[in-house]
C-alpha cells in the first residue's frame, strides 16, 4: 500500500468517509453522487501530504474538499442539476452542530425516536415523501388534503423533529 | 442555524432513517483506487525521466467512479447479422430500449465485445452477458455426454432405441434391451423396469458399479459413526421394533401403523431375523407408498396443495397421479425428471393424448416459464436460482445470466387452449427470439444496471443450438437430457429424499445446493449419489439404504451425550438421533396461502416487539424441548440473531435503496419462490413501517416466511 504522506489514509477514510458522505447528501447529492464524490474527495486529499490538527479541523478540511469536489462534478456536468446552497458557510455550520463528533449518529438516533411522537398522519406523510418517494400531490391525495396542506404538514412535521431531536440530546 | 439549512439537514437524515440510504463503506475502494493511481503516477515519472513530484498524479485521469454514469446501452449483436427488433414480441422483462443507439453503436460495442470476451477467458469468467455471443456459424460447445439423436430421430415414446452416432462419448439409449444390460443391482432391486425415453441419457460411462444393498447401508453406518467419534457424540438410544415399525410406516406409507401391523411385524421378528427387510419390501410395493411418495413429490414440485398462481389449467391431483403411477411401476427417477421437463400433451384425463406429467410445466408457465426454471433448478438441480433473475447472487456465486440461460430452454413451450372442448394441451412452437431470427433466438433481460443481457440456451457450461426451431433442436429435450445426465441431479435427488426420511438433510435447505453451502457429510452424499446413479436411479433402493440403515432407527430423543446435535439451532446435523417429526417429513416447497396465512404471521410479528435481550440459551433449549409441537414462527422468533442471521444478502437487501415493496418481493421470492399477494405486501410493509425503517425489520420478514414454510411442509404431511 502507497503511504508517502506519512499518515494512516486507511484510517483517516474509515473515521471520516460517513461524515462526508452525509454531508454531500445534505448538499442534495444522491446515494450513487455521494458514493463518488466521498471517493474523489478522499483521493484528492491523499494526492498531498497530510498534517492532523484533529478531528474537527479534519473533519471540516474534508467538508470543504467535498464542497469543491461537488462544484468541479457540477461544472463537468454541464447540463447535470445544479446544487446550490446559499451561504454555504452558514450551511456548513449547521452541520457541525448536527453533526458533533459522531458524524450525525446520536442525531440519527434521536431522529428515529422522535418519529414516533409524530401523529401517525404527519409520520405517513413523511413515509410516503422519504421511504416511498411519492411526490407532494400523491401524498395530498393520499391524506385527503391539498398540496399546499401536505407541504405544511411535513413542514410542521420537521420543525417538531428539530424541536424533539433538541430535547433529546440537552 | 437557518430554516432552510436546518430542513435540509432533517430531511436527508430522513432519507437515511426512513428511505434506507445508509452510507456505504468505501474504503477498499478508495484505497484500491489511490494506489492506482500511484502505481500510474510513478510509470508516469518514470518514462518521463523526471524526478518523482507529487503533482504528477494530478495530470492523471480521475479514478472511475464507483458508480458509472453510461447510459444503458443493449447488447452487442453478432456482426454478421442486421437485427430486426420486434419490441411487440418482447415481454416486460426483457424489454429492450434505445435501439436506434445500439444500430448505430454495435459495430464500436462489437470491438469491445470481443475485448470483454478476451478478459472473460483470460480471468477464466463464464463469457456471454454483456459481452458478444459467438454468432450462428460460430462452433458451439455441445454435451460431450448427452446423446444427440440424429436429425429424423422420431419422437419418443414412439422410436426405436438409438445409437449415439459418437459411441466414445454419448450416452447409450435406453431402449429395454439395454436397460437389461444395466449391470446386476443389489440383491432387492431386480424389479422390471419399464421403458425409457429413447433419446433419454443413459447408463453414463462415468458411472460406478452398483454395491450391494448390505455394502451402502454399511457405509452410511460407518460414514455417521465416524461423525460421530470425530464430535464426541454419543448416538441416542434405538428405538424399540414397535416404534421403528411405526416409524417406517408413518415415512413410507403416510400413516400409523395399525395395533395389527404392529403385532404382525413381531410375529415376524421371531420367524425370521429379516423382518425389517421384509417389511420395507411390502410397504415399498404398496399402493400406500405410491400415493404418500407421490404427494411428496408433487408438493416439492408445485406446492402443498393447487398453486393459486396457476389457473384451472393445471391439475395437482392428476399429477400426482401421475407420479403415483411411476413410484408403482418403479419408473427410474431420471426417467420421470425427463417426462416432467420435456413433457407434451392433454391436461385433461381421458383425452387420447392426456399426459399428467404436463402439470409440472403447466403450474409454471406463466411469466415466460420464471416459475417452471426456478422450480426445475430447485427440485433436480439443488439449487436456488430465483435470486439470479434479477441480479448476479454474490453468496451462491449464481449469475444472472445463468437463470435466462436456463429459462430459455422453455421459451418454445406453448400452452393451446380450446375453450369449448375444456381442453389444455402444452406443446412446443418455434421460438423466434427477441429479434425475430428464429436460427439464433436469443432472450434479453434486464441487468440491474439498466443495460440487457442476451441469454441463449446453456446448462451447465454446455450450450446447445441457439435455433428456435423446433425441427432443429427441441430445447426442452435437451434441457431434459443434460439435467438428468448431470451430477447435481443426482447430489439434489438423493439429498431431498434423505431429508424427507430423516427431517433434516446433508445441507440446509435443501434446494441450495453449491459451494457456499457445503454439505455435512460430503462423502456420504456423493456415494449416495453414485450408487443411485449405479442402481438406474432407482429411488426405492434408495429409501431402502436409508431405511434400514442404523441412524434411521435411533431415538428422537436428545441426549446429554448428544447436545452437539442441533440442526434445528443452525448446526449441522450429524444424525446422532432421529429429527423428523413423526408425522411426516421436512420439504421446502413452496407454499400455499390456503395453507398457511403469511399475512396473518406477519401482522403478528407487529404486535410483537423485540425484546431487549434474546432467551438465554439454556432457556431457549427447554422451552424447544418442552414444546415440540410450538408453532414454528414462535420458535425461530425466540431465536437470537446469532442463530437465525439469514442469508449473507439479507443487510444488503436491507440497506439497500430499492423501494420497500421491492425488497419485500425480493424475501418472499427467495423464500417462497413466489411473490407475495396484496394482502401479504400490505402486511409486510407494516412490519417495516413498524421498525421504522430499521434494517432488521427485514430479517424479520424472511424469519416469518421461513417459519411460515416450516408450517406449509408441516401441514402438508398431515
Amino acid at each position: 500500500m502507497p503511504d508517502t504522506t506519512g499518515f494512516d489514509a486507511a484510517q483517516l477514510i474509515e473515521q471520516n468517509q460517513v461524515g462526508v458522505w452525509r454531508y454531500l447528501r445534505a448538499l442534495g447529492c444522491e446515494p450513487a453522487q455521494a458514493d463518488d464524490l466521498t471517493q474523489e474527495t478522499f483521493l484528492a486529499v491523499l494526492q498531498h501530504p497530510f498534517r492532523d490538527f484533529g478531528a474537527a479541523s479534519t473533519a471540516a478540511y474534508l467538508r470543504k474538499v467535498a464542497h469543491n469536489q461537488l462544484i468541479s462534478a457540477q461544472r463537468r456536468g454541464g447540463k447535470v442539476k445544479v446544487i446550490a446552497v446559499e451561504d454555504i458557510e452558514a450551511f456548513d455550520r449547521a452541520w457541525e452542530q448536527w453533526a458533533g463528533d459522531d458524524s450525525g449518529e446520536e442525531r440519527l438516533e434521536a431522529l428515529r425516536e422522535c418519529l414516533q411522537v409524530l401523529t401517525s398522519r404527519a409520520r405517513l406523510a413523511l413515509e410516503m415523501r422519504f421511504r416511498e418517494r411519492e411526490s407532494r400531490a400523491s401524498i395530498a391525495a393520499a391524506l385527503g388534503i391539498s398540496e399546499h396542506g401536505a407541504k405544511n404538514l411535513m413542514q410542521r412535521a420537521k420543525q417538531l423533529l428539530r424541536e424533539c431531536i433538541e430535547g433529546k440530546l440537552l | 442555524m437557518s430554516e432552510e439549512h436546518a430542513d435540509r439537514i432533517v430531511e436527508a437524515g430522513l432519507e437515511e432513517v426512513l428511505g434506507g440510504h445508509y452510507p456505504p463503506d468505501l474504503t477498499s475502494a478508495i484505497l484500491q483506487a489511490w494506489e492506482a493511481r500511484q502505481s500510474a503516477a510513478e510509470r508516469a515519472t518514470r518514462l518521463a525521466g523526471d524526478a518523482p513530484s507529487p503533482l504528477a498524479a494530478a495530470v492523471l485521469p480521475i479514478a472511475p467512479p464507483i458508480h458509472p454514469l453510461a447510459e444503458p446501452v443493449p447488447p452487442p449483436r453478432p456482426s454478421d447479422e442486421i437485427v430486426r427488433v420486434q419490441p411487440a414480441r418482447l415481454g416486460r422483462r426483457e424489454r429492450p430500449g434505445r435501439w436506434p443507439a445500439f444500430v448505430v453503436a454495435a459495430g464500436f460495442l462489437a470491438v469491445a465485445g470481443l475485448l470483454s470476451l478476451y478478459a472473460a477467458r483470460h480471468w477464466n469468467q463464464p463469457a456471454g452477458r454483456l459481452i458478444a455471443q459467438p454468432g450462428p456459424s460460430a462452433p458451439v460447445a455441445r454435451d460431450a455426454t448427452a446423446f444427440r439423436p440424429p436429425a429424423d430421430a422420431p419422437e419418443w415414446p414412439h422410436g426405436q432405441g438409438e445409437t449415439s452416432p459418437d459411441a466414445s462419448q454419448a450416452i447409450a439409449l435406453a431402449a429395454p434391451s439395454q436397460r437389461a444390460a444395466v449391470p446386476a443391482r443389489g440383491p432387492q432391486s431386480d424389479s422390471a423396469q419399464p421403458a425409457s425415453p429413447p433419446d433419454m441419457p443413459r447408463a453414463s460411462p462415468q458411472r460406478r458399479q452398483p454395491s450391494a444393498d448390505a455394502d451402502v447401508i454399511a457405509f452410511i453406518n460407518d460414514i455417521l459413526k465416524q461423525g460421530w467419534r470425530e464430535h464426541s457424540v454419543t448416538p441416542s438410544p434405538a428405538v424399540t421394533d414397535e416404534q421403528w415399525c411405526d416409524r417406517v410406516y408413518r415415512q413410507l406409507a403416510g400413516r400409523r401403523a395399525t395395533g395389527d401391523e404392529i403385532k404382525q411385524f413381531l410375529r415376524q421378528r421371531e420367524k425370521d431375523q429379516s423382518h425389517r427387510q421384509a417389511l420395507v419390501e411390502r410397504l415399498l410395493t404398496s399402493d400406500e407408498h405410491a400415493r404418500h411418495w407421490a404427494e411428496l413429490w408433487a408438493t416439492a414440485l408445485v406446492g402443498p396443495t393447487a398453486d393459486a398462481s396457476a389457473d384451472d389449467t393445471f391439475s395437482r391431483e392428476d399429477l400426482v397421479s401421475y407420479l403415483a403411477e411411476a413410484v408403482r411401476t418403479d419408473k427410474p427417477q431420471e426417467q420421470v425428471a425427463f417426462e416432467l421437463l420435456s413433457a407434451t400433451g392433454a391436461q385433461q384425463p381421458g383425452a387420447e393424448d392426456h399426459n399428467g406429467a404436463v402439470n409440472f410445466l403447466l403450474a409454471g408457465v406463466k411469466d415466460n416459464a420464471a416459475a417452471a426454471t426456478n422450480r426445475t433448478s430447485r427440485v433436480f438441480l439443488g439449487k436456488q436460482l430465483v435470486c439470479t433473475s434479477c441480479h448476479d447472487h454474490s453468496s451462491s456465486g449464481g449469475g444472472q445470466g445463468e437463470f435466462w440461460e436456463l429459462n430459455a430452454f422453455f421459451r418454445q413451450m406453448a400452452v393451446q387452449r380450446d375453450g369449448d372442448a375444456q381442453r389444455t394441451v402444452l406443446t412446443d412452437r418455434d421460438f423466434a427470439g427477441a429479434s425475430g431470427a428464429a436460427k439464433d433466438a436469443e432472450l434479453f433481460y434486464q441487468l440491474p444496471n439498466g443495460r440487457l443481457g442476451m441469454a441463449y440456451p446453456k446448462f451447465n457450461g454446455q450450450e446447445i443450438s441457439h435455433s428456435g426451431l423446433v425441427s432443429d433442436v427441441h430445447r426442452r429435450r435437451e434441457l431434459a437430457k443434460l439435467v438428468v445426465a448431470s451430477e447435481d441431479f443426482r447430489l439434489a435427488t438423493v439429498n431431498r429424499i434423505w431429508s424427507w426420511l430423516f427431517g433434516y438433510g446433508f445441507t440446509q435447505p435443501i434446494d441450495d445446493m453449491g459451494p457456499h453451502n457445503p454439505p455435512s457429510h460430503p462423502e456420504l452424499l456423493e456415494r449416495l449419489a453414485e450408487e443411485l446413479a449405479a442402481h438406474d436411479f432407482d429411488t426405492k433402493g434408495l429409501v431402502r439404504w436409508i431405511v434400514l440403515s442404523e441412524p434411521f432407527g435411533l431415538s428422537g430423543k436428545r441426549t446429554p451425550e448428544s447436545w452437539m446435535d442441533a440442526p434445528e439451532s443452525g448446526g449441522q446435523p450429524l444424525f446422532a438421533r432421529y429429527y423428523a417429526k413423526e408425522n411426516g417429513a421436512k420439504d421446502s416447497g413452496p407454499i400455499d396461502s390456503n395453507v398457511v396465512d403469511v399475512s396473518r404471521m406477519l401482522v403478528q410479528v407487529v404486535h410483537r416487539r423485540p425484546t431487549a435481550s434474546p432467551p438465554a440459551p439454556g432457556a431457549l433449549a427447554r422451552r424447544t424441548w418442552l414444546r415440540p409441537s410450538q408453532e414454528p414462527l414462535e420458535i425461530i422468533e425466540m431465536q437470537p440473531d446469532s442463530v437465525w442471521p439469514g442469508p449473507a444478502w439479507l443487510p444488503r437487501l436491507a440497506r439497500s435503496s430499492l423501494p420497500p415493496e421491492k425488497k419485500i418481493e425480493h424475501v418472499f421470492l427467495s423464500v417462497l419462490d413466489r411473490r407475495p399477494t396484496s394482502r401479504e405486501l400490505t402486511a409486510a410493509k407494516l412490519v417495516l413501517a413498524d421498525r421504522l425503517g430499521d434494517p432488521s425489520a427485514i430479517r424479520e420478514i424472511w424469519r416469518t416466511l421461513l417459519a411460515s414454510q416450516t408450517a406449509s411442509a408441516d401441514s402438508g404431511q398431515r
